[in-house]
């Protein structure tokens, strides 16, 4: 297993993380309050290269490999993980979604505008009614002569707000579950799209999560993604990959988490000396520490598989379940070193810690992930 | 599945019907009967006769817990959600919690109290903090401010101060202690009140204080000789118009919005003699009984918040149909619960251990910092287990849990962090082995 960056990729990354420093991260706070990103500093993502990670260079995106694309969202995070979120739902869902099984119509249509930017492209696959359990959609897709009439409604669509374009997952039969799940490209500013509600989460605010209304929403056959019946699978196989986004960006959180505990607790003095001093924050520190390494190893190992061109499924999934959980306990623990400091939003822990808990439920909860894995398991067993 | 709802160790026949889940569906079957433990072994530690704690519920103790059931119903409920997106100080509340007794319950009747005890006391907080964390925590402040000046003030202190405290004519009560560089080290304390020939002049900056934007009575640590260490600090009783007296801005916090947390700015404020309260040096002492009672209502309200958490969860696990049916009954969701359910048995029974021996004039101390870390610490992993079993619906502010995450999050830290109480127990274990105990 080799970790190592290609010349090209670690000069990518240093300009990442040279825009994540002086263009997102004293901003982020802002965002958060605001729930949104700008459309500047995605106009310059998109023209660095960022809302088309794996687009082949041929194809003007930047053909980066996934161990680079990780680093990326772990550098990304540790400045704003909204946008981390924002950018990781847009390249390994709906841009790799089109990379998948798009025709080279489509693709020449739309990847050039999806890799340009500022407007993000959203995946709308969840419903108020099905989240991990995704066949239950209820939104339809009723063919009429030549093209497809949709309608439903999509719940906590990351970027749903001002996105440009959706993938919207519909059933062509809702009353029979075998009948699958087709996908659609859909232009946000098409008539019968609207936006029902814009969601007040705990964190990740600034990733505009939205509840999405289709109404009508008529679109031609040209709009179709890949075969009818089968975006199901197709989903599954992008959620494998996106797992490795949200563990990077669960990463990203917990270095600079550990970061802002390192530098509070050596300026902090109680009982006459640097709160760093006593062992009761230097093993909180050392756990995190240690916690890092292991979720970056686990992450890693996944986008290493997967660029090897192997399995990386269950890897990727132990790699989320990992980096989230460790998130979670991570963040708390740097805003716990903070003391009262920590719980304002003087300080970014407190929004570390918010953001980080989504990286527990997006691209399947910790449970989920701990049901596919433990299915591996047994089948393994049993085999 | 079985509410945790609570089969509360307090709840005997005679407890009153389901506890109300204000805002939402209520798990099948609502509340459990309950049950009764004869006794409880009262502390590892104590090395007499094993005392044991009845826990049996006195009518008193019924009585003052349904109170605070129907306000936290009929008063915080209604409008806990808009008080936590739009901020500032919940007057009102407070107000119609003064009407029902509930801001001064362990203060005595002959000073317009409710004469209740601690065990009342905590039982109230938890059903309060269910509704409103926010209002709760002004709540216990200034149930503790009454309590100082009962324990600690003189005649006249306490006729003029605690009936005004109980009747909410104050607003509430607050503690200035925290100071920017002395938060778990009050030693570092720099505010100083000097003797002058009329009372005192004190000079400082306090942060970190609770209700600061309302608060009409203050009481404030300021050190008043060089000795080093707590020795040299004082208490005075400082009315919130005390010219002199600065209240900041209100923190922007991770949560508790609908209460305020303030700096306060003491500039050549004077006070008249009959401020100081309980003897000059005796500053430590009193933040000490202030700390060890408080830390048993902030244990109460961790509790409430992750038990309303907690059922919130139960709901919709109940009412959510997943891979054709309900998520209650896959064991990925029941075992979060379950886990809930035996952690926060555990933390009530702590706090209430406390809070017994606090009622029956026992050393306490070591039990409050036992409940404190147990319960917040519980609590916070509660609510953590609470948004996971219900997925993005419980990341949403419109479901309610997201705010008590970010509640439950700061009674980690406020009246003495985790760390602190860490330090308060492993001290004692450590006398103990030294004693030869």
């Amino acid at each position: 297993m080799d970790f190592g960056l290609s010349d090209d990729d670690a000069m990518f990354v240093d300009s990442v993380r040279q825009l994540a420093r002086e263009r997102v991260a004293e901003h982020a706070a802002a965002w958060d309050d605001a729930g949104r990103v700008p459309d500047d500093v995605l106009g310059e993502l998109g023209q660095l290269g960022l809302l088309g990670m794996e687009v082949p260079e041929a194809a003007g995106g930047a053909g980066l490999s996934t161990v680079a694309t990780t680093a990326i969202i772990d550098t990304l995070a540790q400045a704003s993980g909204s946008l981390a979120l924002l950018v990781s739902a847009h390249n390994f869902l709906s841009v790799a979604h089109l990379l998948a099984v798009g025709s080279d119509a489509q693709k020449a249509q739309w990847l050039g505008p999806m890799t340009a930017g500022p407007a993000v492209t959203a995946w709308a696959l969840s419903e108020t009614g099905s989240g991990s359990d995704a066949g239950a959609a209820a939104t339809v897709a009723t063919r009429k002569g030549e093209d497809w009439v949709l309608d439903g409604t999509k719940a906590y669509i990351t970027g749903g707000q001002h996105a440009g374009r959706l993938v919207v997952f519909a059933t062509t039969d809702p009353t029979d579950r075998k009948a699958g799940l087709t996908a659609f490209v859909v232009d946000a500013d098409a008539e019968g799209v609207s936006v029902v509600e814009r969601v007040r989460p705990l964190g990740v605010r600034a990733a505009a999560v939205a509840h999405l209304s289709l109404s009508g929403v008529t679109v031609g056959d040209d709009r179709r993604l890949g075969e009818v019946g089968a975006a199901m699978d197709d989903a599954k196989a992008l959620l494998d990959r996106s797992r490795i986004g949200v563990a990077a960006m669960a990463c990203g959180l917990v270095a600079a988490a550990l970061q802002a505990a390192g530098d509070y607790a050596q300026q902090r003095e109680q009982f006459g000396r640097p709160i760093a001093s006593f062992q009761a924050i230097q093993w909180k520190l050392a756990d995190m520490a240690t916690g890092l390494d292991a979720a970056r190893a686990l992450t890693m190992q996944a986008a290493w598989l997967r660029d090897a061109g192997r399995p990386f499924a269950l890897a990727a999934s132990r790699a989320k379940l990992f980096a989230a959980e460790l998130a979670s306990r991570a963040c708390s623990e740097a805003l716990q070193v903070h003391g009262g400091y920590g719980y304002t939003r003087e300080f970014p822990v407190e929004r570390l810690l918010r953001d980080a808990k989504a990286t527990q439920i997006a691209e399947g909860t910790s449970q989920i992930q701990r049901v596919l894995l433990s299915r591996a398991i047994a089948a393994r067993f049993a085999g | 599945m079985e509410g945790l709802g609570s089969p509360a160790p307090w709840a005997g026949g005679s407890v009153p019907g389901p506890s109300p889940r204000w805002s939402g569906v209520a798990p099948p079957g609502g509340r459990p009967p309950g049950f009764v433990l004869p006794a409880f072994v009262l502390s590892s530690s104590s090395r007499s006769s094993l005392p044991v704690l009845d826990f049996t519920p006195s009518p008193t103790h019924l009585e003052v817990a349904e109170v605070a059931r129907a306000a936290a119903r009929d008063v915080l409920a209604p409008n806990a959600a808009r008080w936590d997106r739009e901020g500032g100080f919940p007057s009102d509340n407070l107000a119609q919690l003064a009407e029902r007794g509930l801001l001064a319950i362990g203060v005595g009747r002959s000073l317009g109290g409710r004469g209740a005890g601690t065990v009342a006391y905590s039982l109230a907080v938890t059903e309060l903090a269910r509704a409103c964390a926010a209002t709760t925590v002004a709540l216990c402040v200034s149930n503790m401010v009454a309590e100082v000046v009962e324990a600690f003030g003189n005649a006249d202190q306490r006729g003029h101060w605690v009936p005004k405290l109980a009747a909410g004519a104050l607003e509430v009560g607050a503690f200035a202690l925290s100071e920017a560089g002395a938060g778990s080290d009050p030693g570092g304390m720099r505010t100083r009140a000097r003797k002058t020939a009329k009372g005192w002049v004190i000079d400082g900056s306090k942060l970190w204080i609770t209700s600061g934007s309302d608060a009409g009575l203050f009481v404030v640590w300021a050190r008043t000789n060089d000795s080093p260490g707590p020795r040299g600090l004082s208490c005075f009783l400082v009315p919130g118009d005390t010219p002199g007296l600065t209240r900041g801005k209100p923190e922007h916090k991770m949560g508790l919005n609908g209460s305020t947390t303030t700096a306060i700015e003491f500039d050549g404020c004077e006070v008249s003699d009959d401020a100081l309260l309980g003897g000059e040096g005796t500053g430590f002492r009193v933040a000490m009984m202030a700390l060890d009672g408080g830390r048993i209502g902030i244990a109460s309200q961790a509790l409430g918040i992750a038990l309303q958490a907690t059922d919130l969860a139960i709901a919709h696990a109940t009412k959510t149909t997943r891979f054709g049916r309900p998520l209650a009954t896959l064991q990925g969701v029941q075992w979060p619960l379950a886990d809930n359910a035996t952690q926060l048995d555990a933390a009530r029974l702590l706090t209430l251990r406390a809070a017994w021996l606090k009622e029956n004039g026992k050393p306490f101390s070591r039990e409050a910092s036992i409940a404190k870390v147990y319960a917040t610490e519980a609590s916070f992993a509660a609510c953590n287990r609470a948004i996971e079993a219900m997925g993005a619906a419980g990341y949403d502010a419109a479901a309610e849990v997201e705010r008590h995450f970010r509640d439950v999050r700061v009674t980690m830290i406020y009246e003495g962090t985790s760390e602190v109480q860490r330090i308060v127990i492993s001290r004692e274990i450590m006398r103990r082995f030294s004693e030869g105990g």
